[in-house]
Parts: structure tokens; C-alpha cells; sequence
């Protein structure tokens, strides 16, 4: 165990004893940079796990420590679609490698959105995918430097995890604000979520069946929903409807 | 730094580093025990959160030292349903230490379910949550009066992680038993909990409309859903697939 892999793990623990008092969602991200950064990788990035509908960075990315036109670019070129650092973190418990060097396996898609992370100096990135209240998550630490040392992942994997709870803890007042359902609307999509029609939703509550569409509409206007089955899955995933 | 504090640290990244080397559950289980000795946590349970049609035992991997009788009393007792052991855990995603419940008013069932718990010295303890290849899983350690000294649960939280990412790669869960989706078909669930349509996911994944509409009638088929959006909140439920 070399000596830099050793503090970094009192550093780990460390970590986990103070974040609780620390309140800016920046200031843990900048802690956990500046522990990436001993070894060569700067850009630190927190985020919810994108859908696709995202207009916007701010739609999903918490925080992050990466040049401002990144995300953008990121959204802007569809990379969310067919990003297979995505692909495979939707699949993963654990935290994994990836590499940008061209793997001419892969698909062309695939590959530019490699060559795009390249472009922004990314040779390797360490993604610790991460279950969190309001859904699944990923901390990401990348860099210039191709290797990471194996023993410092596990101490890594865990500052991030902290990490990632206390920022969603620290954000999500703003989000659930905007997610007021009312008794009504949540009461329909209780109901859409076990598979009833709006017709026969209408029979259960003695309501008109276009009453419960707007129900429904309205509910899927106000999770950012585009339809009633993303509604019924944000409003389970936050914990505004159970089944 | 005391002590004690310095040594769950440095057995927790041991235990990572080795544990990959380790082909025995009851090895990996020993070593932890080492650890959970000390905050008095005797028993031990691993397991997969089992689905609310499943059978509890279904979902458990690795026992050791819990009393002979207590799988079959919370069998027989059909417990599963009413334990808010398991409710708190299905809601959380970070360790949590559990005491004596006293938040049970109306509920004979459940206070039953934690006065036999204490009968089995299992009244305390500590559960944690944990991500796995086919949803949750959860480390449950218990005692009768567990003390935690500082960086205890951190370490015991980093050495569940891997335990049971380790343990579930070396035991493969009773196929029969649990409603197993394909990648294909949990890739496919999750674009539909996006709010895609099959056209719009058949895009993304290169295949044809009609192929997504096969795996999305396959997964509903297999959840016992009557409708897509009813798949999706089954499949969000259990913890099949995240968003």
C-alpha cells in the first residue's frame, strides 16, 4: 500500500465525519476534486442518470467541475442517447473504468461521444453509479491521467456515495417544490399505475373519464413528464405515489 | 484519531483488496464478522429484498449465527408483510441503525413481529441497503445492545458493498424463484419509464418497433401487469430498474 492510497483512505473517512456540517453543495464537490486531483483527475461531476428528455444540463447534473460548454455540448449533440458510459452504468451496481481511447468495436456513435470527452482532455474516467432517493445517480471523477491506482477506488467509491446522498439532501427542497399533486391527481395516477384505463378510473372515483385525462395531464405537467407512463415512474421513483 | 477508528478503516480496505481472492461466502462472512464483533452485531443475514409477491427466503444468500428457529417463525408468521424492518429498507438507500420501535401505534402485527425479534436477540442492529445486479440487497447485522464507535458504520457500510457484489457473483439466486427480466427487456422498461415510445426506443437501440413492442409485452407478461405503465411501476417497485 503505497503512502498517497493510504491517506487517501483517512481522508475517505474523514470525508464521511464532516460532511454532514458542510451545506454547500459545491464545497463537497470541490473536496472530493481536490482529493481526485493528487491523482491527475480534475473534472468531478454529479448527476442524476438523464432520460433523454433533458433540454438542459441543469436538468440533471447536481454539480459539476467541468468546463461550462461541456454538459451543454453534451446535451446539444444527443450524446445522451448513445453514450455507452451511460449504457453500461444503467446496467452497473458498482463503480467501473472507462477509457476514450477509439475502440473501432464499438459503434460510431459510440466513438464520437468518446472522441468528444477526448477533445475536452479526458483520457480516463472513474463513474461510481449511485442509488439515491430521488433516482439513480452517477459521481463521475475523469482526467488526463491514464491510470487510477486500484486501492484508491474503494475509498473513492465511498466519498461518493456520501457525497451524493448529502448533495440531493441539500438540493431537494427546490425539486419538490415545483412537485405540489394535488389528493386528486395523485389518487389518479395511483390508479394508472395499476393499469386502469382512464374510463374505468372514471367508475372507480365516479368521476367524467375526460375529468381524470386532465387529472393526469396536469400531474404529468407539473413531475416534467411527456406522458402518463414517465408520470406514474418519476412520481414512484419521488415517492409521491407508492403501489 | 483514536484507535479504534484507525483499525475499521484498515480492515475495511483489506477486506475489499482480498476479498476478490476469497471464493468462500462463509469466508467472506467470517472476516466480517471480525468487524461486527466489536460493535456487537453477532448475527448476520445477506440477502436480496425480495418483491412483495415473493417469498422472503427466497432472497437470502448467506446466513450466519442467526437462531435456528427465526426463518421459520417469520415464515409461518408471514411477517414479511407487516415488518417495517423491511418497509424502512425499501425507502432507504444509506445504512441505518434500527432500536426499539416505538412508531407502531395500530399495528398488533408488526409490534408482534419486533417482541419476537428481541426474544431472538436480534432487537438492534444495523441494515444496510446495498445495489445489486438484479435490485436491492441489504446486509442486516444484529445484536441485542450494538455500540458503534466512530468509523465503525462507514467501514461496515464499504465492506457490505463488496461483500455482497462478491457473494452474489459466487451464488446464483434461485432462478426459479425470482421473476427474472432480461438486459434487453430491462433496457427496453426503463426507456418506457423515460416516456418514450416503441418507435422512439426502437430508434435508440437500433432495433425494429416491433421487436420493442415483443420485450415490452414479455416483461409485462412476466410482472403480471395489464398494461405498460402498470410494468413500469411493478418494475420500479421491486427494484428491477432505475430511473
Amino acid at each position: 500500500v503505497s503512502d498517497a492510497a493510504f491517506n487517501y483512505r483517512s481522508e475517505a473517512f474523514a470525508f464521511i465525519e464532516e460532511i454532514d456540517r458542510v451545506s454547500e453543495p459545491d464545497a463537497i464537490v470541490r473536496r472530493m476534486q481536490r482529493v481526485a486531483g493528487n491523482f491527475g483527475l480534475h473534472s468531478v461531476v454529479v448527476a442524476r442518470l438523464p432520460n433523454g428528455n433533458e433540454q438542459r444540463p441543469e436538468d440533471f447534473v447536481l454539480v459539476d467541475k467541468m468546463p461550462a460548454e461541456f454538459a451543454r455540448l453534451y446535451v446539444e449533440r444527443g450524446c445522451v442517447h448513445v453514450d455507452p458510459v451511460l449504457r453500461r452504468l444503467r446496467r452497473s451496481a458498482m463503480p467501473f473504468e472507462y477509457r476514450t481511447e477509439p475502440d473501432p468495436e464499438s459503434e460510431p456513435r459510440a466513438r464520437e461521444v468518446m472522441r468528444f470527452r477526448r477533445d475536452f482532455g479526458i483520457r480516463m474516467g472513474f463513474v461510481i453509479p449511485v442509488r439515491a432517493r430521488i433516482g439513480t445517480g452517477l459521481v463521475s471523477v475523469s482526467g488526463e491521467r491514464p491510470e487510477l491506482p486500484s486501492d484508491t477506488k474503494p475509498a473513492l467509491h465511498l466519498m461518493a456515495l456520501y457525497a451524493f446522498e448529502r448533495i440531493s439532501d441539500l438540493l431537494r427542497p427546490r425539486a419538490s417544490e415545483r412537485r405540489q399533486l394535488t389528493e386528486r391527481e395523485r389518487e389518479v395516477l395511483r390508479w394508472v399505475a395499476v393499469g386502469k384505463s382512464a374510463w374505468e378510473i372514471g367508475e372507480i372515483l365516479c368521476i367524467a373519464r375526460r375529468t381524470v385525462d386532465e387529472h393526469t395531464q396536469t400531474a404529468a405537467r407539473k413531475l416534467g413528464a411527456v406522458n402518463r407512463t414517465q408520470a406514474v415512474a418519476i412520481a414512484l421513483r419521488d415517492h409521491v405515489i407508492a403501489i | 484519531v483514536s484507535d479504534a477508528a484507525f483499525n475499521y478503516r484498515s480492515e475495511a480496505f483489506a477486506f475489499v483488496e482480498e476479498i476478490d481472492r476469497v471464493s468462500e461466502p462463509d469466508e467472506i462472512v467470517r472476516r466480517m464478522q471480525r468487524v461486527l464483533d466489536r460493535s456487537g452485531l453477532g448475527a448476520l443475514t445477506i440477502g436480496h429484498l425480495p418483491s412483495f409477491d415473493e417469498q422472503y427466503e427466497d432472497g437470502v444468500l448467506v446466513v450466519r449465527d442467526m437462531p435456528a428457529e427465526y426463518f421459520g417463525v417469520y415464515v409461518e408468521g408471514r411477517y414479511a408483510r407487516v415488518d417495517p424492518l423491511l418497509r424502512r429498507l425499501r425507502d432507504s438507500v444509506m445504512p441505518f441503525e434500527y432500536r426499539v420501535e416505538d412508531d407502531l401505534e395500530g399495528e398488533p402485527r408488526a409490534r408482534e413481529l419486533i417482541r419476537r425479534r428481541r426474544e431472538f436477540r436480534l432487537g438492534e442492529g444495523l441494515m444496510i441497503p446495498v445495489p445489486g445486479q438484479h435490485g436491492i440487497g441489504y446486509v442486516w447485522a444484529s445484536g441485542e445492545r450494538p455500540e458503534f464507535a466512530p468509523g465503525a458504520k462507514p467501514a461496515l457500510h464499504l465492506m457490505s458493498l463488496y461483500a455482497f457484489d462478491r457473494i452474489s457473483s459466487l451464488i446464483t439466486p434461485r432462478p426459479a424463484n425470482r421473476r427474472t427480466l432480461t438486459e434487453r427487456e430491462r433496457e427496453v422498461l426503463r426507456w418506457v419509464a423515460a416516456g418514450k415510445s416503441a418507435w422512439e426506443i426502437g430508434e435508440i437501440l437500433c432495433i425494429a418497433k416491433r421487436t420493442v413492442d415483443e420485450h415490452t409485452q414479455t416483461a409485462a407478461r412476466k410482472l403480471g401487469a395489464v398494461s405498460r405503465t402498470q410494468a413500469v411501476a411493478i418494475a420500479l417497485r421491486d427494484q428491477l430498474i432505475a430511473i
